[in-house]
């Protein structure tokens, strides 16, 4: 049952985050480690044994319903499950072995709590569930990042992102006075806003995902440690973003500008990616554009299959993952350098590791090919074209670059000769093995693409592209836009309020203008005070005056 | 006949008292016997006058009722204090203190005289007495005035005063034909559109305003305040207003009030100026005596914005505000006495710089009366205010309401300006010691005011004003 | 025994004030003299949950006394659980602010010692039932502010003192006009539930209702009144002072909940857009020039603003379509969240900025460089924030659903201004953090001190465990 698992790996999840010693934490993330695995097994049999289950109490209550915790145990749920589990499990294993960690357990512990968050929201059917499991995941990636510079974009955008979710959230609450997520077809039939719910909810999933236009978060990402950047991409607030987008699917569809708003941003985003995977001379930075192209290709499938999760859904993303992690392995082996251009200027000492890793990278394109060959369909082959050319395109081109591309003509340096991890390779290939379908490798495009990934990891002609890196600069323009276009104004409006209302119009206007009145009144009255004849003139006057208006005009009793 | 003369003992001591100083010089080195003399001839005078509470000292001249009483006693009180404060300053200045007591002891005897009159010769032979007395207390201390312009403004005005007041007075007496209020009040009826005998009526009001320095007849107090030695200054600030006030608001009840459609608006019209001058002068002053000057000409001017209305709950308002600012203007005063730099005491704003460091409890102490005197909840000052606004409201003066409420806004700049120098401003000022008699006063005080917060219902509330004005 | 209780933690402040007073003069006494009476006050008010039925309507524990009976003047006292959430709020706040305070010189005596006078017109003005005790405490509440600010406030310029004190001044006098009509027209106190219900005729109810809409505006920094406030505490730099002047728009916010605790009154209906338009836009003003302001201490004072303005917006908009008592216990678990969580950024901030005066050092990138501090800045920015560690978190949301309800564009400026704020924050709080941006590193820099930090730490747990029930501590 789900909600025991969720319960459990939250325990787990608590003990790892206590600060124990350096010398025991490798064991201690063991322990984690084989927990996991023990949990993943019941796991495992309670999606055999297919019992489905609720766990609900209620939390807390207000005028809008009761704000329920649901932890739902279904099939559909652990399909959904699995990936993100496989992924944690992977990425607990990978920290424990390459120990770039220095507290291998407080980042196992956040990657345990993460998937506790994954799980509640993916189990969830309250408002307030979900957005407390969104929030959570954001939060976690603070842990996960752990790079001010990179947290800066990422995390703002996010958060930006969720306050669009609250906002959302809290339009269709307001409407059907319900925090149950099932009754947002309610919402539908009332439909006030139905176009704003449906923009604002799109543009925060794509700022998760960090699609086209929203990717400024994810390219900030450029500079912190690669694995870090799998296990966000793969874990966190994209993920967060997917699952939004599958639950309120059915009510933001019904708006217009869902599809054209939705197919626009992945096609943007596939040729985006496209693009900036070839201009950019940063590996890391290839790696999130490939990202964004797979995150569009992702949604754009999903579209295409009304927004539900399948065991080909599953698949596709562990496929990518062992993708990901075979193109970290590359990186690893070939002395961790950001750059293309000195990734290549080093002569490897670690040959069989990366060709290893380019086996697994083979492995890992074909069974992606497989897989977008079973969801071909009418609907979205456009799409997968699209996306299995410019990606194949794009990633040979890289591979061509760091592993085949003949090293005679350039200066070379020793790479350092890096620890060959066979049980890592051990563990990614059987996860490869367990992801490639044999049935769909017969399929002709895919030993199309196979043969054209082979030919041009080959015979690409590459190296020009090398010098255009030199040449190229490559500055981040959406980021400018983004400043120019909403940072800046709203700099300048601050700024502009704060000189005209505070500075000039209270600071210098009124309250100058009444202390200049006030000192010329006192300044005035001092001198009414002189003993002057014609002061005391006048005082007769005034009083003789009040006498005679109090004569003339009052009245006897 | 005897009897007549046993209810006049009060009034004899007191005239007992001024012979024997007249009589008897006292050494700048018997400052300390001399007000113990002027104490005890007070003391026996006030003990005489309790005793004989109900009983009228000057038959067919006074009245003898539970108001008098209690204005009586507020009177003697006050005398008490000043003398108290005096010898301090006498002491300190080792000078002889024969005249301010003789003084002292005249005015009580022109206060009693006014609380209890009720015959307008009498009323204006008091006011003339004080007058007089007035003149000579300035006359005297004029030393400590001589850089003052303006030193006989007082002494001019007051003579043109009372030529004009005895003017009157013998105007309405004979024209009624008796000083007593009550015919007098019945000649008024019967004269109502006789411009002649309205002006007398208004001059006798016009004295009192002059004692009470309600605007325009202000500026003696504020020329001479500036630079007023201090008993002298507590004086002015609480003996004179308070027996100018008894006498007025008896003088309204028992006589003017068949005017009172016409005299109402002499009356708003002082206020309203009373009021507007006191705030706007105590923020224009940057001398604390000065200041508290203005403070009184503002609170004249509400109470007689107050008594414009000439009922017995409009009389009680202004009597319950006139003690609740009487209260904090005597406090203030002797919080005056805890400043002293070198032996003198301070004068400016910028001498009580770091006065809240170095006398923390005096600074505390004048900072909650001041708050009190704006009226600041909890203090008791609000209960005043309260009443005030109240009454206002119950005429449905609605605009004179706002109008006194946006003068007091104006007026807390001024007290403003004094806490920002005790408190928010460093110098290096020191103070002289000061006497623990002097803070166990401030604390009787306080006690009062705190005693007065709880148990308001022996001021306010319930209208005491008629049970005791013909009681 | 327990009918005892609410007036003793009345007037404990005023009891820890006189002990502070005759404390004697050493850095301590005076110091853990207002530790001891706060502590009581915080032992009292969980008592005091302890008995109370929150299943009853109103105030409970009511306690009157016969102040002026000819006047018809019976002063009331009472609590319910929002009063007593506040006040618990207050309490820690300000216990937190003293256990930070440094140990310094004598200053501490009249500092602490006004603060207790603070405290006690603060807890009169939560206790006050009827519109006399309401006012009496509302207006009290100047002075100590007034004295604490000139004397702790470092202001260089006087001036803004007096703004501070003369707006302030004002709106007593405003709430005093507002209290003679009602009682010309009631002949006596009113209770406070019953005044919107009261007959008055339409001009009086006006002036009444506009005196009393005005004076409490007054206190909260909405436009034009902000700039008292915010010409303040730009300036301040004593943490305690900082919070108390920020517990200020707290009276005015509770004003409101008080005075429209069953109804809103007719005559003020057609204005509530009016005043709702204004809070929008001074929301969205105070937001923007927080974005222009580089201190995260303008920030927060913006994040403060905002957050009262909400919840002045929920009261006024709200309480005519939603049941009163609800509405108020959301806000009032909100606050208890949202007073100690404001307070410790408060000082923490003040802190790390005195440090860098002391070691004249850059602000920037502070954070960096001490590492238990920025875990427990990191924690209460993200519960200020209202992410999901506290009630604030699911208590924002059902306000701001229900302001969704009243008006979609409402709901939509004010997610603007929450969304704009929040993204301030935080990218201010990765400026304090960002070691690149530190321009003069400086090793020396101290972290906070176990002991304070473990204090933070309890005092963040008790507000975490709110946020799965907020009031667990009623047993």
């Amino acid at each position: 049952m789900i909600a025991y698992i969720t319960l459990t790996l939250f325990v787990i999840a608590l003990l790892g985050s206590i600060n124990i010693g350096i010398k025991k934490d490798r064991l201690f993330s063991f322990l984690m480690f084989i927990l996991l695995c023990g949990i993943f097994a019941f796991f495992g049999l309670d999606f055999a044994a297919g019992k489905d289950s609720v766990l609900a109490f209620v939390w807390n209550s207000s005028p809008g319903g009761d704000i329920k915790i649901d932890i739902i145990s279904n099939a559909y749920n652990y399909n959904l499950i699995l990936p993100f589990f496989t992924i944690t499990m992977f990425a607990v294993w990978q920290n424990i072995i390459l120990r770039f960690e220095e507290r291998r357990s407080a980042y196992n512990a956040a990657l345990v709590f993460n998937l506790t968050a994954l799980i509640v929201m993916i189990t969830g059917n309250n408002f307030v569930q979900l957005l407390f499991a969104l929030f959570v995941i954001d939060i976690l990636a603070l842990f996960l990042i752990k790079d001010m510079e990179a947290y800066r974009r990422y995390i703002l955008l996010n958060i930006f992102a969720d306050m669009f979710i609250f906002t959302v959230m809290a339009i269709i609450n307001c409407k059907v006075d319900s925090l149950d997520i099932r009754e947002i077809l309610r919402y539908k039939q009332i439909g006030h806003h139905l176009d704003f719910i449906a923009i604002s909810g799109l543009s925060a999933v794509f700022m998760k995902i960090g699609l086209f236009a929203f990717h400024i978060g994810g390219v900030g990402l450029q500079n912190i440690r690669l694995h870090r950047l799998q296990n966000v991409w793969f874990l966190s607030s994209p993920i967060s973003g997917l699952i939004m987008l599958m639950k309120f699917h059915v009510l933001w569809n019904s708006s217009v500008y869902f599809a054209p708003y939705l197919h626009s941003i992945c096609i943007l985003s596939m040729f985006g990616g496209f693009l900036g995977s070839m201009c950019t001379k940063h590996f890391k930075l290839k790696i999130i554009y490939w990202q964004m192209m797979f995150g569009a290709i992702l949604v754009e499938l999903l579209c295409f299959r009304g927004f539900e999760w399948s065991k080909e859904f599953s698949l596709l993303l562990l496929q990518m993952y062992v993708l990901a992690e075979a193109l970290y392995l590359i990186y690893y082996y070939t002395g961790r350098c950001n750059l293309i251009a000195e990734i290549i200027k080093r002569h490897s000492n670690n040959e069989t590791a990366l060709n290893m890793a380019f086996v697994l990278l083979f492995l890992a394109f074909i069974a992606i090919t497989g897989t977008l060959t079973a969801l071909y369909n009418r609907g979205n082959r456009y799409y997968i074209w699209t996306f299995a050319v410019l990606y194949t395109i794009s990633l040979t081109v890289s591979i061509r670059q760091m592993i085949f591309l003949p090293r005679s003509n350039i200066i070379t340096a020793k790479a350092p000769s890096v620890k060959m991890h066979w049980i890592l390779f051990f563990v990614l290939g059987s996860l490869s093995a367990f992801v490639l379908q044999p049935k769909q490798l017969l399929a002709p495009a895919v030993l199309g693409f196979t043969v054209a990934f082979l030919f041009l990891c080959r015979y690409m002609p590459a190296a020009k592209q090398i010098a255009f890196y030199g040449r190229y600069k490559n500055r981040d323009y959406i980021g400018m836009i983004y400043k120019f276009l909403f940072i800046k104004p709203l700099r300048l409006c601050g700024k502009f309020l704060w000189i005209l209302v505070d500075r000039l119009l209270v600071e210098k206007i009124i309250i100058g203008v009444s202390l200049t009145l006030a000192q010329k009144a006192i300044v005035g009255f001092r001198r009414a005070h002189q003993s002057t004849t014609m002061g005391q003139l006048m005082i007769v006057f005034i009083l003789v005056g009040l006498i005679c208006v109090a004569f003339s005009y009052g009245g006897y009793k | 006949m005897i009897e007549h003369f046993i209810y006049m003992l009060p009034l004899l001591i007191l005239l007992f008292g001024s012979t024997i100083f007249a009589c008897k010089k006292f050494a700048a080195d018997d400052t300390p016997q001399c007000f113990k003399l002027c104490r005890l001839i007070i003391a026996v005078s006030f003990a005489f006058s309790i005793i004989f509470y109900n009983r009228p000292m000057l038959i067919g001249l006074s009245a003898a009722n539970h108001l008098t009483s209690i204005l009586l006693s507020w009177l003697f009180v006050n005398v008490f204090i000043i003398l108290y404060l005096a010898r301090k300053w006498f002491n300190s200045i080792k000078q002889s203190g024969d005249y301010f007591c003789s003084g002292i002891i005249f005015a009580t005897i022109a206060g009693c005289l006014l609380i209890i009159s009720k015959n307008i010769v009498l009323t204006a032979g008091a006011v003339i007495l004080l007058m007089a007395v007035n003149i000579r207390m300035l006359q005297k201390y004029r030393e400590s005035m001589q850089n003052l312009q303006f030193k006989n403004v007082y002494t001019k005005s007051a003579l043109w005063l009372m030529i004009m007041l005895l003017a009157a007075t013998a105007k309405l007496y004979f024209q009624a034909g008796s000083g007593d209020y009550e015919i007098v009040q019945n000649m008024l009826h019967e004269k109502q559109s006789d411009f002649i005998t309205f002006g007398a009526s208004c001059i006798l009001v016009l004295a009192f305003m002059f004692l009470l320095a309600a605007a325009p007849l202000h500026y003696w107090l504020i020329y001479t305040a500036a630079k007023m030695s201090l008993p002298i200054l507590i004086y002015f600030l609480l003996l004179v207003p308070t027996v100018a006030f008894a006498c007025l608001i008896r003088l309204d009840m028992l006589m003017l009030s068949t005017l009172s459609g016409s005299l109402q608006i002499l009356y708003c019209a002082i206020g309203f100026m009373s009021v507007f001058v006191g705030a706007v002068g105590a923020c224009a002053s940057v001398n604390i005596r000065q200041m508290l000057a203005y403070t009184l000409v503002f609170f004249v001017g509400i109470d007689f914005i107050i008594l414009q209305h000439f009922t017995l709950d409009a009389v009680q308002t202004a009597i319950v505000y006139c003690f609740f600012c009487w209260l904090a203007l005597c406090g203030i005063c002797i919080t005056l006495f805890c400043f002293k730099n070198k032996g003198e005491y301070l004068l400016q704003f910028d001498q009580f710089a770091n006065a809240a460091y170095k006398k923390p409890c005096a600074a505390l102490i004048m900072t909650l009366l001041f708050f009190s005197l704006l009226g600041l909840p909890p203090l008791t000052g609000s209960l005043g205010l309260f009443a005030v606004l109240n009454e206002l409201a119950a005429h449905n003066c609605f605009y004179s309401l706002i109008y006194v409420l946006l003068m007091l806004l104006i007026l807390s700049y001024s007290y403003l300006n004094v806490m920002q120098k005790m408190y928010f401003e460093n110098s290096r000022n020191n103070f002289d010691r000061t006497g623990f008699d002097i803070y166990i006063l401030l604390f009787a005080i306080v006690a009062v005011m705190i005693f007065v917060a709880l148990q308001p219902h022996y001021l306010i509330g319930n209208l005491w004003m008629a049970e005791i004005f013909y009681g | 025994m327990i009918f005892g209780l609410p007036v003793l933690l009345m007037f404990l402040p005023l009891l820890g004030c006189f002990f502070v007073l005759s404390s004697r003069q050493n850095a301590n006494n005076a110091k853990h003299v207002t530790i001891l009476t706060l502590c009581s006050g915080i032992l009292m008010i969980l008592r005091l949950f302890s008995e109370l039925d929150l299943s009853q309507k109103g105030m409970q524990f009511v306690y009157n006394f016969d102040w002026l009976t000819s006047a018809n003047i019976t002063l009331s006292f009472g609590v319910d659980a929002f009063s007593l959430l506040l006040l618990a709020g207050i309490y820690i706040s300000l216990l937190t602010a003293v256990v930070s305070l440094p140990l310094q010189q004598h200053e501490n005596k009249s500092l602490l010692a006004w603060n207790m006078y603070f405290l006690w017109n603060v807890s009169g003005l939560l206790f006050a039932n009827d519109i006399i005790s309401f006012y009496t405490f509302f207006a009290a509440i100047l002075l100590p502010l007034f004295m604490l600010i000139g004397q702790f406030g470092d202001l260089k310029k006087k001036i803004g003192l007096y703004m501070f004190f003369i707006f302030n001044f004002a709106g007593i006098i405003v709430l005093l006009c507002a209290v003679v009509l009602v009682f010309k027209y009631y002949h006596g106190n009113i209770m406070l539930h019953e005044i919107a219900l009261m007959n008055m005729p339409q001009k009086a109810a006006k002036a009444v209702w506009g005196g009393v809409c005005l004076a409490l505006l007054a206190r909260i920094p909405i436009w034009p009144f902000h700039y008292w406030i915010s010409s303040i505490v730009s300036i301040i730099k004593n943490p305690l002072v900082y919070i108390i002047t920020m517990l200020v728009p707290l009276t005015g916010l509770y004003g409101f909940m008080r005075f429209w605790q069953l109804t809103i009154a007719e005559s003020v209906m057609p204005y509530i857009n009016f005043m709702a338009i204004i809070c929008l836009i001074t929301m969205i003003f105070i937001v923007l020039i927080g974005i222009a302001h580089k201190e995260f201490l303008y920030k927060l004072f913006a994040y403060m603003t905002v957050y009262y303005l909400l919840f002045l917006l929920a009261e006024i908009l709200l309480s005519s379509i939603l049941q009163a008592d609800t509405l108020q216990m959301n806000i009032a678990y909100a606050l208890f969240t949202f007073l100690p969580v404001t307070s410790i950024l408060i000082i923490l901030d003040l802190q790390m900025e005195k440090e860098c005066e002391d070691k004249n050092c850059d602000y920037r990138g502070i954070l960096a460089y001490m590492p238990k501090r920025a875990k427990i800045f990191v924690f209460y920015v993200i519960m200020a924030l209202g992410m999901p560690v506290s009630a604030l978190f699911w208590n924002n949301f059902i306000i701001v659903s229900d302001l969704f309800k009243f008006s979609f564009n409402i709901g939509i400026c004010v997610m603007f201004a929450l969304s704009l704020l929040t993204i301030s924050m935080l990218y201010e709080l990765y400026v304090m953090r960002d070691l690149k941006k530190h321009i003069s590193p400086n090793e020396n820099i101290a972290d906070i001190s176990n002991l304070h930090l473990a204090y933070l730490a309890f005092i963040g747990a008790i507000l975490f465990l709110s946020f799965f029930n907020p009031l667990w501590f009623k047993f």
